[in-house]
């Protein structure tokens, strides 16, 4: 099983490395990644501690990317602010993905009523205003990071939970699963071992929207000043930078080209994703 | 021999495949006389539909394009490498075309009236659409015309959106209807139907018709003449009684066995081995890997299509009296 | 589609919505419940109020009954259009949120109006010229719009047009001296309206070009399309007649769908450009811990994507005669 399923895996490696938007979206999730890790080592001084020389301008010494109306250093926020940025957009987008492929799973195995009462939330879930519903759920709990978490990945699990349901109802009364049911082993093991397996492919798709979508989540949460006060983040910089518009333009500028380019890499990352995993698409006329 | 409706010389259709062109037509000569009922049989995949399509230059797939070949129409004219504007003036006008499967070919969201209407509209149709629309569906005999225009394709049985499509195809009084497979998708109670319906219109429009189909039971039903196509090219053509009374190509021969036949109690027979791709076609004839009585010669060389009383044939070996019964000698 | 059928279909649309827009209450309902703190406060915010009205709202609620009966009061209070009051703007929630609906209702729908235009041309001519440079195009532009945060977009929007270029107003949704109605009252609203539309407007741009154009390639390929052809049809009515009246499903139901989004980034785009609407109102509401306000924007949204499914539903079976069956 592990010679089988390593095969499609390389050639899904290859297929994805002759994508050119592929291997940058790679790349960029590589290096925000990194700047992230490596913030302490990169950033160039404490991102809270401010100083007299408020309002200055890129390029100024010290201060490469300038200072906010406090006197802090934009870059060393920028920095830290990806700590926030994928923290939240990964560990959301993973939690997501767990709930979902656990409902999934359980209501395409199942079936019967239980399929249709969860298909049923899902549905519902998807109808709710995702973003609204974060606000006033943030507003009512309070800001944090692991409020933020929880509530993007209570509201983001749909999409996979429906895929997963889908694909395990194909599987479960494939050969191979008989085969393991005749052979005395259990729904779980059935379920974990021989079932997902099969359908992880467009569960990484959505997983990789999904950290897409979540990072804008947190971003516009982090705007309407929901973020975690303690921390920095590229959405709560953007808050800031709302009051200064006309005096520091850089302020606006910086974070929000650093959330556009880790969220396009994410959405470019699972497009490719898909296209590579779909030879349907790919090949049609 | 008046001047024929339809003269096609050497027509090529290719197929743009991964950077790679495939002959899926390879020369193709067939004509069809003013009212001339004529058939095209052969194997699924053998290249009969991408003729038709070849005709008017219309594909349903942006891969394939005309490779080569004449197409004269009707007062001489050279439909090949017509312009698009000309060319669409064409189809549906002059030439009408039927396909397979109604229940595909006819849009689900319109109306069956305004998909006929369409054809008159599309060519400026000088008198009463509407009216027009509604004599069609009383020559297709489909019950309560008035009350069906409005009927959406859901609502109407198989056999009905057949009717419908020939209907569409018929408005604008074409000289020459191409009907590819029309009654596969169809239940045989309606396939006869459809059958005798073309067979009718046929007779009462005095139109050329180019049937396309892997059955030759409903080639006997119906064709005046017949061609038979293997591999992209046309092995055999002959009036279709002269056909069915001595086949000459060894393919033709095993065609007729593996039509089912009412009167006759022998066992279901097909032709070994499988129609090859045109990605790599044998050299010299096509039909050599499941010919039973091929030669050395019939894997060098292409044979050329050689006529003979009222047909023609492509082996190197239709003057050999043995191959006269080429597939009970192999079945014994 | 007769008006009687329509009707008809309108209403059993409008049952099916039902479990729905309780579930949006339930949830509203769930939110102050788990809140931390007494659920009063979550009723009446954050604010010092009368003891006399706090009574009131702990009786209405039956703060003190057990939890089933407090969610059939809280339904049946919701149910009656009692959404509470709002002491920091000292005016009854239901009137505060009716009074700045318009505001929100021009902004999205001239949003939405700019995406479908914009969005729907876009994707027909990518699909058309399939894998040409314009094609490409499309699709990065595309994909830059769904990834680009439209409050972020809003501020360059400014920061180009207004600030630097000073050719459109950043703030507010009219002038202090613009006359209070006419063609130049109207003039002066579009002015206003041209940034925050458009910042709110290219996310949709960007999903309905994209989905455009894979359902008309799709489409395309359907056998309709060459019979079509086959009948002589032109390539414009082939399109337009044929193949946008079959790709339109799932079009409008991505639009449906990301209403929700369209809503969330209007309060987004609000809060950028000043403008007077729910958005700003939920954003200031979240400043003076105003919740009751906070709670019936959350249960407006919602009904607005409940009704945005069902118009979604509507059109499906008004261009679908499948569908229209029973």
């Amino acid at each position: 099983m592990t010679g089988l399923a390593l095969a499609p895996r390389n050639t899904l490696w290859s297929r994805l490395r002759r994508r050119p938007g592929a291997t940058l979206a790679m790349a960029a999730i590589a290096i925000s990644v990194l700047v992230a890790i490596a913030a302490p080592l990169l950033a160039l001084r404490d991102p809270f501690s401010g100083s007299a020389a408020s309002l200055l301008p890129p390029l100024s010494p010290g201060h490469p990317l300038g200072t906010d109306h406090l006197g802090r250093d934009l870059w060393s926020q920028l920095v830290y602010g990806a700590r926030v940025s994928l923290a939240v957009g990964i560990l959301a987008a993973a939690s997501a993905v767990l709930i979902g492929t656990a409902i999934g799973a359980i209501a395409g195995y199942v079936g019967g009523v239980l399929d249709n009462a969860l298909m049923r939330l899902a549905e519902f879930f998807q109808t709710l205003p995702r973003f609204v519903l974060a606000i006033v759920t943030i507003a009512f709990f309070g800001s944090s990071v692991l409020h933020v978490i929880i509530v993007i990945a209570i509201l983001s699990w749909p999409q996979t939970a429906r895929l997963v349901r889908a694909g395990v109802i194909t599987l479960r009364s494939a050969a191979f699963v008989e085969a393991a049911r005749l052979g005395g082993k259990s729904d779980t093991a059935i379920v974990v071992r021989e079932i997902l397996p099969n359908v992880i492919a467009p569960i990484v798709v959505t997983g990789s929207l999904d950290v897409a979508a979540a990072i804008l989540l947190e971003a516009g949460l982090g705007f309407f000043g929901l973020g975690d006060p303690n921390l920095v983040s590229w959405g709560g910089m953007l808050n800031q930078a709302q009051q200064y518009l006309r005096q520091a333009w850089w302020m606006s500028v910086f974070p929000g080209l650093a959330i556009t380019v880790v969220v396009l890499a994410f959405n470019l990352l699972g497009d490719a994703l898909n296209d590579a995993l779909n030879p349907r698409l790919r090949d049609a006329p | 021999m008046t001047e024929p409706l339809l003269d096609v010389r050497d027509l090529r259709v290719s197929l743009r495949r991964s950077g790679r062109e495939v002959s899926v037509v390879d020369g193709v000569s067939l004509a069809i006389a003013p009212g001339e009922f004529v058939g095209l049989v052969g194997e699924s995949g053998c290249g009969k539909s991408m003729t038709a399509f070849g005709l008017v230059n219309l594909f349903p797939t942006p891969a394939a394009h005309l490779a080569g070949g004449t197409v004269t129409f009707h007062g001489g004219r050279r439909l090949d490498g017509l312009p698009p504007a000309a060319m669409r003036r064409i189809r549906g006008a002059e030439i009408g075309m039927v396909f397979q499967d109604p229940n595909t070919y006819l849009d689900p969201l319109l109306p069956i009236g305004h998909q006929i209407a369409e054809a008159l509209r599309e060519h400026d149709f000088a008198g009463d659409v509407d009216a027009r629309v509604l004599e069609l569906l009383t020559l297709m005999e489909i019950p309560d015309p008035a009350l069906a225009v409005r009927r959406f394709p859901h609502e109407l049985s198989g056999g009905q959106r057949q009717r419908a499509l020939i209907a569409a195809a018929l408005a604008m009084n074409p000289k020459l209807l191409i009907a590819d497979e029309p009654t596969t998708a169809l239940d045989v109670t309606i396939q006869a139907a459809i059958l005798d319906l073309l067979r009718r219109l046929r007779r009462q429009l005095g139109i050329g018709v180019l049937l396309i189909t892997h059955d030759l039971g409903v080639i006997a039903e119906t064709c005046d003449r017949v061609y038979v196509m293997y591999a992209g090219r046309i092995v055999e053509s002959n009036t279709t009684a002269s056909l069915f009374a001595t086949p000459r190509h060894p393919y033709s021969q095993g065609l007729i066995k593996a039509t089912l036949r009412p009167d006759r109690r022998e066992a279901l027979f097909s032709i070994p081995g499988q129609v090859p791709s045109p990605d790599s076609p044998p050299a010299g004839c096509r039909f050599h890997p499941r010919c039973p009585i091929a030669i050395a010669k019939c894997m060098g060389q292409s044979p050329e299509l050689v006529s003979y009383d009222s047909g023609s044939v492509a082996c190197h070996r239709a003057h050999d009296p043995a191959a006269r019964t080429t597939w009970s000698a192999s079945a014994a | 589609m007769g008006p009687h059928e329509l009707a008809l279909l309108t209403l059993r649309r409008l049952v099916a919505a039902i479990p729905l827009v309780i579930g949006v209450v339930v949830v509203n309902f769930t939110l102050i419940q788990l809140a931390p703190g007494d659920p009063t406060t979550a009723l009446i915010g954050d604010y010092p109020a009368p003891p006399g009205y706090v009574e009131q709202v702990r009786a209405e609620f039956g703060l003190d009954r057990p939890i089933p009966e407090q969610l059939g009061r809280y339904l049946w209070q919701v149910g009656h259009g009692n959404l509470g009051y709002s002491f920091a703007h000292r005016k009854d929630v239901g009137e505060l949120i009716l009074e700045r609906l318009p505001a929100t209702l021009r902004l999205m729908l001239t949003a939405l109006a700019i995406a479908i235009v914009l969005g729907v041309g876009l994707g027909i001519l990518a699909a058309r010229r399939r894998d040409s440079p314009l094609d490409h195009g499309t699709r990065l532009f595309s994909m830059t719009g769904y990834s680009v945060p439209e409050f972020w977009l809003g501020q360059i929007l400014i920061l180009v047009f207004a600030l630097g270029l000073d050719l459109l107003p950043s703030q507010g949704a009219r002038s202090l001296r613009a006359p209070p109605e006419g063609f130049a009252a109207f003039l002066d609203g579009l002015r206003y309206l041209a940034l925050p539309a458009f910042a709110l407007s290219l996310r949709y741009i960007a999903l309905i070009s994209r989905i455009t154009r894979a359902s008309l390639l799709e489409v395309m390929n359907a056998d309709y399309i060459l019979a079509s052809r086959a009948r002589g049809a032109r390539e414009r009515t082939v399109l337009l007649a044929h193949a946008l009246r079959n790709a339109a499903p799932p079009i409008v139901t991505a639009i449906a769908y990301d209403f929700g989004f369209v809503l969330a980034g209007s309060a987004l785009i609000e809060t950028v450009f000043g403008w007077p609407g729910i958005g700003r109102l939920l954003f200031e509401s979240i400043t003076r811990r105003d919740y009751p306000v906070m709670t019936a924007i959350l249960l407006f949204v919602s009904l607005g994507v409940v009704l945005a499914n069902l118009i979604a539903d509507l059109f499906h079976a008004a261009l679908d005669p499948r569908v229209r069956r029973p």
